[in-house]
């Protein structure tokens, strides 16, 4: 351990004695997706991930992200699959947001964070906690906002970028901004593969060797993403724009093989693919004291399990309609409709179902009190073809308790009803769906503070943050009647406490960031409900794939052009069965360095270099899967203006 | 500086010399007790030998756990009371002595198949006491073989003194010897995709493979002849539909297909494949005293049936006779069991309660009069795998799976249908087996 200490100080020091400073990100104007929807939720945390962060991270997957600088946990395989339990709850219970639509699957209900490059969005927005009264349907867990900028760009401005990574890594992107300074084009290419051949200890019992398999390197397991978004914005005036996004994205993966099957079974290849076109665009309109916003999307999701040519697609057309009246400069009413309609073609389904439309409608209001207290509350209620959805209210406060020059405290609080109308899967696949379903409510209850320091060459924030998150009506697929069946089967409480805290220290031409990221997050099945016989086993234990435990630490410096740092980042053991099976707690260790080389005002390289999991440690984040020990990335950017 | 470096190779020196003076004392061989059995589950008065793999002693002290000892290098002992006995070893020589333990199983028993989960935990093998409908151990295979199993098995089959199990994640078909218990290779992956069910003849193990993704393609599927002796795969039956269950009656090999409304019927001579087509596909296979077979003729997803139930095939002249149940479980295996004269032949289905839920449920056919009671033994059952009748008393032991995630247990009824226990085994029990 020490000898890895060593050389963590010993990489950063290298770096510092070089004598060069990092990149940022230049940013010329930010319309953070963040912002708007914060506004009107009073109490909500809601965070944008830093830019260090997330430009670090660029060459990879929204995955990686999360599990190297956020508290949520993630299960995954190594590169090919991976889903999201932010404060325990199910993949489900997470809308991803790009534009106005929530990119998860209707089919499955949840997305593979495998698939979301980070390369083609400029910032990434949590939202911790329920989010139902702003996003509708499945977001009791949290929300993630894949935020893109409008840079207004006059003229032409060009990035490219080139990966080579560990395991026959490549990824290859470029950007292209283009303009008059009210029109503008953006286009976003990225080329994503791998071959993911690491090497492994493979723990499956040999009758041969009388012991384990031992050294192996992971078969089958190799991913090619592949996808373009398009963007035109045009602002008519500086408070009137029409923007268009288009997504169009190609994944294709072999199903990663696990350990038996890696060992023992090591021909045996099974792939899928998945295709998406994601189109949005949205008028603007604040010229008056009302500002509305008019958007309208279509979604095509198509997913080719194994070539089989068994359809599973679904396509949407959305609709959405806002409107925000301005009372005085501190009280604004909020209110607005979503329109969707839904037409599935799945092999599995009743062939009777062609659609689907869901409606919502919801009104919020906000009030400030002498720039101390904001209040905001917010009723929504939704539609569903032939599904009753329950009401969902949510009301919160934040309150700057005191504010001085150096600092700031603050204290938050929020109470928000959520539900999720169970998957297209869950009600109507042959056999096993179920019509009747209820839907998932949650209620979340959240305390928060805040405390913000800034002095001469010290800057910094505090954040705790306590949960208290009961899920009814959690949807399984259980082996009911005559067979698997989906049923509202348990009730879950989710409790919990995160700290966060993010300091910058500037020293002569030292700059030093430095943070941890934690939560503790006990979940239990609270009951059983229904009148199901099972998931009564593991009542008042935490529940799967859920760590007790997660924290991040991180740390790193900047000189000039260069900059180097380190994260630490620790996982909880996690059951994986409602039995006693776990997966072993695990330490990751990541080290990086940058330097951008500046030809001049308009060409300016960046160098990137970062070693993964550096202690070499074996673990899974899902039972049986391995994933990679120590493994490395080098990447080039180039900037034109 | 200097200093430092001159203490430093005495150190390494010093322990250079120290692991010198080690490995001396490797040379001289260590005591150690050990010893194998040639059975830990018997009946009373069957005996078991014991084989010593001491090394080094020079004197062995037996205790048998029920008061009988002994000093034999390698000792037979017969239990005369059902029990479970730890038998220790103490290996001596000199004044060091060493210790080994074991247990030993005595009575009635057979074992619980649990499946597990397809994508998660492996399948397991629980330990039951018939005569108290207890589980002494929860994963007998774990117990013996200190490793979990490496597949998800679908079915359990002795032949001689193997227990095969048809490991379909990943796909292979491993063994343990029938006695110990004990898995002493990988096992055997020729030509093995997706094996579902087996039987064996003459040496040769049929197993019905499904060859792939067999709902996308049904002609990819067959049987497989595997030579007991060797291993070795030795012939190879295509078979389109998905054969299932196999039975052999009156000289001839029958296939339970379930992508196809027909039952195979194969001359295991000429091998020549000849049809009997059915109402709907099938699954299960049981043979009645008569040679003569009963088949579960299910509706499933992608091939709905014309009409459901059990159909007695007459394996004289292949016709068969239609005995209607309407959702008649489309489970693979252990959809019927029959009692032991076989009067009753219990059948999983589904009912529905008395607020309009449909429920699992177990019919009872009258083998006599041809006929399904009136009234079903056991209904209101939820995450119902597999049923299986215990041979020394006639009780009905229902599998329940709620998840694959979680234990399953198994019901047990009176032949009357009242609930006499209810007992905790692996994820996902489905079979019930004997070993003879």
């Amino acid at each position: 351990m020490k000898k890895e200490l060593l050389i963590i100080v010993f990489f950063v020091c290298v770096a510092f004695a070089n004598g060069q400073i990092i990149d940022t990100v230049n940013v010329e104007e930010v319309v953070v997706t963040g912002t708007s929807i914060s506004r009107f939720q009073a109490g909500s945390k809601i965070e944008k991930v830093p830019e260090q962060q997330f430009e670090l991270m660029q060459g990879g997957n929204l995955d990686q992200l999360i599990l190297r600088f956020t508290p949520f946990a993630i299960k995954s395989t190594a590169g090919s699959l991976a889903t999201i339990r932010v404060r325990g709850t199910s993949p489900d219970h997470t809308s991803i947001n790009f534009g106005g639509i929530n990119i998860n699957s209707m089919t499955l209900g949840s997305s593979n964070l495998s698939n979301v490059p980070l390369y083609l969005f400029d910032e990434i927005g949590l939202q911790y906690g329920s989010a139902s009264v702003v996003n509708g349907s499945g977001s009791i867990g949290g929300a993630i906002h894949l935020g893109m900028n409008n840079y207004w760009v006059n003229g032409f401005k060009a990035e490219a970028r080139i990966d080579f990574g560990s395991f026959d890594e490549e990824l290859y992107g470029t950007k292209l901004f283009y303009g008059n300074g009210k029109l503008e084009g953006v286009t976003r290419v990225y080329y994503y593969k791998k071959k993911n051949n690491f090497p492994f200890f493979n723990t499956t019992h040999d009758f041969e060797k009388n012991g384990a398999f031992g050294e192996d390197v992971q078969r089958n397991a190799s991913v090619e993403n592949k996808g373009v978004i398009q963007e035109f914005n045009y602002k008519l005036n500086t408070n009137e724009t029409f923007t268009l996004k288009a997504w169009i994205e190609s994944d294709w993966h072999e199903i990663q093989q696990n350990m038996q099957t890696n060992a023992f079974q090591p021909n045996m290849r099974k792939t899928l693919s998945d295709d998406h076109v994601r189109l949005w665009t949205e008028y603007k309109n604040e010229k008056k004291k009302l500002h509305y916003k008019l958007g309208g999307g279509y979604v095509y999701d198509n997913s080719v399990h194994n070539h089989s040519t068994n359809k599973i697609s679904t396509q949407r057309l959305i609709f959405n309609g806002d409107g925000e009246y301005k009372i005085t400069n501190s009280s604004s009413f909020k209110g607005g409709v979503n329109f969707k309609s839904i037409f599935p073609k799945v092999y599995a389904y009743n062939t009777d179902l062609k659609r689907e439309d869901w409606t919502d409608i919801h009104l919020s209001y906000y009030q400030n009190f002498f720039n101390k207290l904001t209040v905001s509350v917010n009723l929504r209620q939704a539609f569903v073809t032939d599904f009753d959805v329950p009401f969902t209210p949510a009301v919160g406060f934040s309150y700057n308790a005191l504010a001085k020059e150096k600092y700031v405290l603050s204290f938050t609080g929020n109470v928000s009803k959520s539900y999720r109308v169970p998957t297209f899967n869950d009600r109507y696949w042959v056999p096993g769906g179920n019509p009747n379903l209820k839907p998932e409510d949650g209620i979340n209850y959240e305390l928060g503070s805040k405390f913000s320091y800034c002095i001469d060459g010290l800057s910094g924030t505090i954040k705790v943050n306590a949960f208290y998150l009961d899920v009814d009506n959690w949807l399984l697929w259980i082996n009911g009647s005559n067979g698997w069946e989906a049923d509202n089967v348990q009730r879950v409480v989710s409790k919990g406490i995160e700290a966060q805290s993010n300091w910058d220290i500037h020293v002569q031409k030292y700059t030093i960031n430095t943070g941890l990221n934690y939560s503790y997050n006990p979940v239990e099945r609270a009951e059983v409900v229904g009148s199901s016989s099972g998931q009564n086993k593991a009542i008042g234990r935490q529940l799967e794939y859920v760590p007790l435990h997660r924290g991040v630490f991180y740390l790193s410096g900047i000189y000039k052009d260069l900059s180097a740092g380190f994260d630490f980042n620790y996982t909880h053991k996690q059951y994986t069965s409602q039995e006693q099976n776990t997966i072993p707690a695990y330490t990751l260790v990541n080290l990086q360095s940058s330097y951008k080389y500046k030809v001049n005002d308009d060409h300016v390289f960046r160098f990137a270099a970062s070693l993964n999991n550096i202690l070499n440690k074996d673990y899974q984040s899902s039972e049986g899967y391995p994933m990679p020990r120590i493994n490395g990335r080098l990447s080039v950017t180039y900037k034109f203006k | 500086m200097k200093k430092n470096f001159f203490s430093l190779i005495f150190l390494l020196t010093t322990l250079s010399l120290g692991f010198t003076s080690c490995s001396e004392d490797e040379t001289i061989p260590v005591l150690s007790a050990g010893f194998t059995t040639s059975a830990n589950v018997v009946e009373a008065g069957e005996a078991i030998e014991f084989t010593n793999s001491s090394t080094s002693a020079t004197e062995y002290a037996w205790d048998f756990g029920d008061d009988v000892t002994s000093k034999d290098q390698n000792p037979e002992h017969t239990y005369a009371a059902d029990g479970k006995y730890t038998v220790t070893l103490v290996a001596t020589n000199g004044e060091k002595t060493e210790q080994f333990q074991t247990k030993v199983y005595v009575g009635e028993y057979a074992y619980v198949l649990n499946y597990g989960g397809y994508n998660g935990t492996k399948s397991s093998i629980t330990l039951y006491d018939k005569k108290t409908a207890s589980v002494p151990v929860f994963d007998y295979y774990n117990l013996r073989n200190n490793t979990i199993m490496t597949s998800n098995a679908q079915s359990a089959y002795q032949y001689g003194n193997k227990i095969y199990f048809m490991g379909n994640n990943v796909d292979r078909i491993t063994y343990v010897d029938a006695a110990t218990f004990i898995q002493s290779n990988n096992g055997i992956t020729d030509q093995v995709i997706k094996p579902r069910n087996c039987i064996a003849h003459d040496d040769i193990l049929y197993v019905s493979c499904w060859g792939g993704e067999v709902w996308n393609d049904a002609s990819i599927s067959y049987i497989l002849k595997i030579d007991t002796k060797t291993d070795a795969v030795i012939g190879k039956i295509m078979l389109a539909g998905g054969p299932e269950d196999l039975e052999i009656a009156n000289g001839k090999l029958y296939a339970a297909l379930n992508y196809d409304k027909k039952v195979a019927v194969i001359d295991m001579a000429s091998e020549a494949i000849t049809y009997i087509d059915m109402p709907g596909v099938c699954s299960y296979i049981t043979k009645d005293p008569s040679e003569n077979i009963f088949v579960s003729v299910v509706s499933s997803f992608s091939t709905p049936a014309d009409q459901d139930g059990l159909a007695h095939i007459n394996t004289q002249n292949d016709t068969y006779t239609m005995y209607p149940l309407s959702g008649i479980s489309a489970a693979y295996v252990n959809v019927m069991a029959a009692n032991t004269d076989f009067s009753k032949l219990y059948v999983m289905t589904s009912a529905y309660d008395s607020s309009w839920k449909l429920t699992g449920a177990v019919a009872v056919f009258d083998v006599a009069s041809k006929a399904f009671e009136s009234s079903n033994i056991v209904e209101g059952l939820f995450g119902i795998n597999g049923i299986g009748v215990n041979n020394l008393n006639d009780d009905l032991n229902v599998f329940i799976s709620p998840s694959t995630t979680e234990s399953g247990q198994i019901k047990v009824y009176s032949k009357d249908g009242v609930e006499k226990k209810s007992i905790g085994v692996g994820i996902a029990p489905m079979m019930l087996f004997d070993i003879e």
